[in-house]
């Protein structure tokens, strides 16, 4: 019995938990023209590496849509990858041109711990939601009430 | 000498009594000034989420056909959000493709994969991914998209598991691998 217990102590210790966190969660604005930032913090207790796609996505009951970026949205981030230390942060600033409105993009940061050698190594994902409208102020809420989430959610 | 003291004792009463009234005159400002301001404070606390699952990755013994895994995946969810916010989506996927969940010497699918979620009967990681996560087709072992709110106040968690096996016979030898993506959306 203690063989095992010491057998499954050493593979916990040898694959740790991974975590991170995101914030804030979205962002608003009101031009075709957005910057903004987000912040990723390593949750876990080895240095990771985080990448960050982006992609369009349109809201709606059942979660909506995502999709490749549209090609009248166009997304510059300043890095699109970075290694956090443990319990350390990094935030990735972007800026985003709109060609038509109302338009979302959602980034997506995700982390891994190194690589895995044999087996199944496990990928986070999380996300970082961007709504720009004519108007920033309720940006996000008069979206999803143009789409539809709102009547869902009161179902 | 009596006498003088009965004339001056009504002299020394009022006159005790006048510095008695007017010394806190003198001792202080005969307006009294007090500072107040007013310090503004603001303390803005961001939205935010994270994940976190455990372990970061698994290994398979296999015997008899049947690769079983190291040990369950567990993931939670945490939120912290202001009101408004009401699903939260999960999905738990092979990033590898329907015809190769993992890759070695023989590409696995994901239909000889199979995961039991939250202690339930396995199921293969065939299920289609929902549109929210991209729709990629064949690959997910788990999936959440609720059609009713799913989320209890402006904070709380949320925990999945996840235990991943591989049924396949006449595996060559080698070592195979693959990544199980965990995406986790609150909306």
């Amino acid at each position: 019995m203690k063989a095992i217990r010491l057998v499954l102590f050493l593979m916990i210790c040898s694959y740790p938990a991974i975590g991170q966190q995101v914030s804030p969660l979205t962002n608003e604005c009101g031009s075709k023209k957005c910057s903004g930032e987000f912040t990723i913090t390593n949750l876990g207790l080895t240095p990771l590496v985080v990448t960050v796609i982006a992609e369009s996505f349109t809201p709606g009951p059942g979660g909506g849509i995502s999709r490749s970026l549209d090609l009248t949205t166009h997304v510059e981030l300043d890095a699109t990858s970075a290694r956090i230390s443990p319990m350390g942060t990094y935030s990735f600033a972007y800026r985003v041109r709109c060609d038509q409105l109302p338009c979302q993009v959602r980034f997506r940061p995700s982390i891994v711990a190194g690589k895995t050698s044999e087996g199944v190594q496990v990928r986070l994902v999380l996300g970082h939601a961007l709504y720009i409208c004519e108007r920033s102020k309720n940006c996000r809420m008069n979206t999803l009430k143009t789409a539809g989430v709102i009547q869902a959610k009161a179902k | 000498m009596n006498s003088i003291k009965k004339l001056f004792r009504p002299l020394f009463s009022v006159l005790a009594s006048l510095l008695l009234i007017a010394a806190p005159a003198f001792a202080q400002s005969p307006t009294p000034i007090f500072g107040n301001q007013s310090v503004s404070l603001s303390l803005t606390v961001n939205a935010s989420v994270s994940l976190v699952c455990t372990p970061s990755a698994i290994t398979f013994s296999y015997t008899g056909g049947v690769g079983t895994a190291s040990s369950q995946i567990s993931c939670t969810f945490s939120y912290n959000v202001p009101s408004g916010y009401t699903f939260i989506d999960w999905a738990a996927y092979l990033a590898g493709g329907p015809t190769s969940g993992l890759s070695g010497p023989t590409a696995i699918p994901t239909s000889n994969i199979f995961s039991s979620n939250d202690g339930n009967s396995p199921v293969p990681c065939t299920i289609n991914l929902p549109s929210i996560f991209g729709s990629t087709t064949g690959v997910g072992c788990y999936t959440l998209v609720p059609a009713s709110s799913n989320v209890s106040g402006t904070s709380g968690s949320q925990t999945h598991t996840f235990l991943l096996s591989v049924n396949q016979s006449n595996l060559a030898a080698g070592v195979y691998t693959g990544s199980l993506n965990v995406v986790a959306d609150i909306q």
